[in-house]
């Protein structure tokens, strides 16, 4: 439509895209590519049904991935939805307060190497703060990173520590035991299924009855 | 939108984030009183943000302007 709209002597061409299909983005995108020069965009995509595209996923690949064009100030997003004041999903997009955080083994030990490794962007670009958690999936590297920042800030104590030394696989072994003793399986099951906790156990019992 | 309500206050304060963040131009709504207020509150700004308004028209005007457009023919 565009390219035959600039066909017939269009000038000034604007796109508004609905995420019905979760494609305004894109389609807001594409439009830019084939020589549209204005998308109409809302913050986090607020809007009638499904909502429009989303200004600040189109503003960050624009910064991103156009050469030359940074003249936006992207520093203030994670604050602005805030502001909004609308639920927004943890893993959103560009808005999200988990999309710089890491936990997995891989991962953290991939950001403590190169953050670039799983972070495509700087999180001081959008007003994000990087999150290195421990968790039941967590490496000795991430365990030997907290012990180091724990030394630096709490003791003032700048050293190394091999993720190897005996302490820090301690240290992991005991965080793995007591995450697996405390948090997984029954939790995740009642919040998955919504049951109680006493019907999963009278469950248990009936089960065990029958095998006995 | 459904389930969104929004002040002339915080109408504002989302025109100074639009403007923080280097937006070049404001598609505003006209519709009622508030919409207005918020407006020309927004204008007050000395910025570079340009404003432009949605205004909803009843009936008897697009019927005038229905008849313009086919003397126009």
């Amino acid at each position: 439509m565009i390219t035959r709209l600039r066909e017939m002597g269009a000038k000034n061409i604007e796109t508004h895209t609905h995420d019905d299909f979760g494609l305004a983005t894109a389609n807001s995108l594409i439009g830019y590519w084939y020589g549209a020069n204005w998308s109409d965009l809302t913050f986090l995509g607020i809007g009638e049904r499904a909502g429009n595209a989303e200004l600040e996923k189109v503003l960050l690949f624009l910064s991103q991935r156009i050469a030359g064009l940074d003249k936006y100030d992207l520093s203030c997003l994670v604050e602005f939805a805030d502001y909004i004041g609308v639920y927004v999903p943890k893993n959103k997009a560009v808005v999200g307060k988990n999309i710089f955080a890491h936990e997995s083994g891989i991962h953290t030990a991939g950001v403590l190497k190169d953050p670039f490794t799983y972070e495509p962007f700087p999180p001081t670009l959008v007003g994000c703060e990087r999150k290195l958690m421990i968790g039941p999936s967590s490496g000795s590297d991430i365990v030997r990173a907290k012990v180091e920042e724990a030394l630096r800030d709490l003791m003032k104590i700048e050293t190394g520590i091999s993720k190897g030394d005996w302490r820090i696989l301690a240290i992991h072994d005991e965080i793995r035991a007591y995450a697996e003793k405390y948090f997984m399986f029954n939790p995740l099951l009642s919040k998955v299924t919504r049951r109680r906790d006493e019907e999963i156990h009278y469950d248990r019992q009936e089960g065990s009855g029958k095998q006995g | 939108m459904p389930g969104i309500v929004i002040s002339v206050d915080d109408r504002v304060k989302i025109f100074e984030y639009l403007h923080r963040i280097g937006i070049e131009k404001l598609e505003v709504f006209l519709f009622n009183k508030s919409d207005k207020e918020a407006a020309l509150r927004m204008l007050d700004h000395d910025c570079t943000l340009r404003l432009c308004g949605t205004i909803g028209f009843g009936l008897p005007f697009v019927m005038v302007l229905a008849s313009l457009l086919a003397r126009l023919r």
